[in-house]
C-alpha cells in the first residue's frame, strides 16, 4: 500500500485510479502517444498521468494512470467519473491495434515508473501537462 | 644463414607434391653450430606417452606432484599456462585418478582434466646446454620470414597484439610444440623435418590462438561461416545472402545472426566483418536485429487476450444492462473489477476502499462478470 493511499485513508483525498497500458512496438510508439494525446484532448478535466513505461521485448509499454474520480463522484457516477469511463473506452477502442490492457499501475518504486518520472521531469519545465507530453512523443 | 641462403638451400632441395597438390620442395634441416637437428633431437628420443591435461584456478606447479606418481612421469611448461603431465602409454587414466586424488589432498582445485592417449613426447630436458632454445631460435629466423599471411591473421584478429610481439610469440609457439615432433612419422613425402613440422603446426596458429583467447565457440563458429562462404563463393561466384549463408549452414537466419553477433560482441575481434551482412549493413554489425527468446505466438496472444478482456470489461461498464442501473456509464463497477482483479483486494477490501457496502461490490462484480462472459474472452 503507498504512502499515497495511507494519506487517502487519513482523510485527506481519497481517489480512484486505472491503469491502461498501451503495448505499441518500438517504430510505432510515438506515432501512438501522439494519438492517446489527441484523444486526451477531447477532455482536458480527466486527469491522466504517465505511470509508467518500460519495453518488452519488440513492444513499449506506456502505462497511463487515468483518474476516475473521488471516491464520492465514482460511487454516483458523477459526470466526472463518467467522463473518464468514456475516456478509457474511447481508448481501448480506437487505440485498439496497440493491445491497450488494464494493468495495475506500477509501484512508483519499480524501475518503469521512474523512468516515467524521469521523463515528466525532463519533459515538464515548466510543467506540461501529459497531453502536450504525449503529443511531444 | 641468411634469408638468401636459405632460399637457395629449399630451391636446391628434393621435389616433393606437398599436401594442397602443389609442386614444392623439401625444406632444409635446422642446423646449430654445426650440429643438425637429428642429433639434436637425438638427445630426446621419442616416447609414446599418454598426457593428462588440465587447468587449475590458482597458480600451481605440476612438477611438485610428479614424484608422488608411481610411474615415470614427464612434465613441461608451455606458454599458455595449463598442465600437462606425460606418463607411459595406457596408464594416463590411472594417471589422472592419482593426479585427481593429489590436487584434492593438496587443496588444489583442477578445472577440465582430460587424457590424451597414445600421443609423442620427447623430454626436451634432456638436450644438453642451450642447444634447444638455439634450435627453436634458428627455426624462428627461417619460418618468420616466409609466414607473412599468418602474422597478418594473429594482428588482426587478437587484439593487444601487434605486429613486433608476433616473433616471440612465434618463439613460444614453436618451443610448445617441439616436444611432440615425430620424426619417424611418415607422410605422403617421407618423414618430416622439424622445420616442416612447424610450418605444418603454423597453419592452424592463428585459429588456435584465437580460440584460447575468446572461446572454442565463438572461433568455431566462425571458422565454420568463413568455409561455407568461400564455398559458396567457389560454386556461385558471388556472396551468399543471409538465408543461402544460414541454409547452406543448416540454421535459422536468427541463428546465424546471433552466431554472428557473438563473433563480433562477445570476443571483440579486431577487425571482425560480418560475412552474412549485405555490404551497406557491414558497418553497423552491432545493430544486427535477433530475435528475442520469448515466443512470439505466446506473446502475441498474451498480448491479444489482455486488449480483449480490457474491451470487453469496457463494454460492461459503458453500456451497463439491468433493472438498476439507470446511466449509461457505470464507474463503480469499473472500479470494483479493476481494485479486484488487478490490485488483487478481497470484497471487503474492495467494498472499504470504495466506501461501500460488500454487497454492492458484489452485485457491481457480478454485472460485469457476466456480460465478459457472454462476450467470450478466451
Amino acid at each position: 500500500m503507498t504512502n499515497q493511499r495511507i494519506d487517502e485513508y487519513a482523510g485527506l483525498h481519497r481517489s480512484v485510479e486505472i491503469g491502461l497500458r498501451l503495448a505499441p512496438t518500438i517504430s510505432s510508439a510515438a506515432a501512438v502517444a501522439k494519438a492517446a494525446a489527441s484523444y486526451l484532448d477531447r477532455d482536458p478535466d480527466v486527469p491522466v498521468r504517465i505511470a509508467g513505461l518500460s519495453t518488452e521485448g519488440s513492444r513499449v509499454h506506456i502505462t497511463l494512470a487515468i483518474g476516475l474520480g473521488s471516491i464520492d463522484e465514482v460511487k454516483v457516477a458523477a459526470p466526472q467519473s463518467r467522463a473518464a469511463v468514456i475516456l478509457i473506452q474511447t481508448l481501448v477502442t480506437e487505440l485498439s491495434a496497440y493491445d491497450p490492457a488494464l494493468v495495475a499501475i506500477p509501484d512508483a518504486a519499480s524501475s518503469e515508473a521512474q523512468a516515467a518520472a524521469s521523463v515528466m521531469r525532463t519533459m515538464s519545465r515548466p510543467p506540461m501537462p501529459v497531453r502536450e507530453l504525449l503529443a511531444v512523443g | 644463414m641468411t634469408i638468401a641462403a636459405a632460399d637457395k638451400a629449399v630451391d636446391d632441395g628434393e621435389s616433393i607434391i606437398t599436401s594442397t597438390n602443389r609442386l614444392g620442395r623439401k625444406v632444409p634441416n635446422v642446423t646449430v653450430r654445426g650440429i643438425d637437428e637429428t642429433e639434436i633431437f637425438g638427445y630426446a628420443p621419442l616416447l609414446d606417452c599418454d598426457r593428462v591435461h588440465w587447468d587449475t584456478v590458482d597458480d600451481f606447479d605440476p612438477r611438485t606432484l610428479l614424484a608422488d606418481l608411481p610411474m615415470d612421469a614427464y612434465t613441461r611448461r608451455w606458454s599458455d599456462g595449463q598442465h600437462r603431465v606425460w606418463v607411459p602409454n595406457g596408464r594416463g587414466f590411472e594417471a589422472r585418478e592419482l593426479i585427481k586424488a593429489w590436487c584434492e589432498a593438496h587443496e588444489v582445485e583442477p578445472v577440465n582434466m582430460r587424457v590424451e592417449c597414445n600421443v609423442p613426447f620427447r623430454n626436451l630436458e634432456l638436450i644438453p646446454g642451450s642447444l634447444f632454445q638455439e634450435l627453436v631460435a634458428a627455426t624462428v629466423d627461417w619460418v618468420y620470414p616466409r609466414s607473412y599471411a599468418i602474422r597478418r591473421r594473429i594482428v588482426t584478429d587478437l587484439d593487444l597484439v601487434e605486429d613486433q610481439d608476433v616473433k616471440s610469440m612465434m618463439y613460444l609457439f614453436i618451443s610448445d610444440h617441439a616436444d611432440r615432433y615425430d620424426a619417424g612419422r611418415i607422410g605422403r613425402n617421407g618423414t618430416l623435418n622439424f622445420t616442416a613440422f612447424i610450418i605444418g603446426k603454423l597453419r592452424t596458429w592463428p585459429q588456435d590462438a584465437a580460440r584460447t583467447a575468446y572461446g572454442r565457440t565463438v572461433v568455431g563458429d566462425r571458422v565454420a561461416i568463413n568455409k561455407m562462404a568461400d564455398r559458396f563463393i567457389a560454386n556461385e561466384q558471388r556472396l551468399p545472402s543471409e538465408g543461402e549463408l544460414a541454409e547452406a549452414m543448416n540454421t535459422s537466419v536468427t541463428d546465424l545472426r546471433r552466431r554472428e553477433q557473438a563473433i563480433h560482441e562477445l570476443s571483440g575481434m579486431r577487425n571482425y566483418t560480418s560475412l552474412a551482412v549485405s555490404s551497406n549493413d557491414a558497418d553497423r554489425v552491432e545493430q544486427v536485429q535477433v530475435a528475442s527468446d520469448a515466443d512470439v505466438e505466446d506473446d502475441v496472444a498474451d498480448y491479444g487476450r489482455s486488449a480483449a478482456l480490457t474491451s470487453a470489461i469496457l463494454e460492461a461498464v459503458s453500456r451497463p444492462s439491468g433493472p438498476r442501473t439507470r446511466r449509461s456509464q457505470d464507474p463503480l463497477a469499473l472500479a470494483a473489477v479493476y481494485l479486484s482483479f488487478w490490485e488483487g483486494m478481497s470484497r471487503p477490501e474492495v467494498a472499504r476502499e470504495l466506501d461501500v457496502l460488500p454487497k454492492t461490490v458484489a452485485a457491481a462484480l457480478t454485472r460485469v462478470l457476466e456480460q465478459v462472459e457472454q462476450a467470450d474472452v478466451s
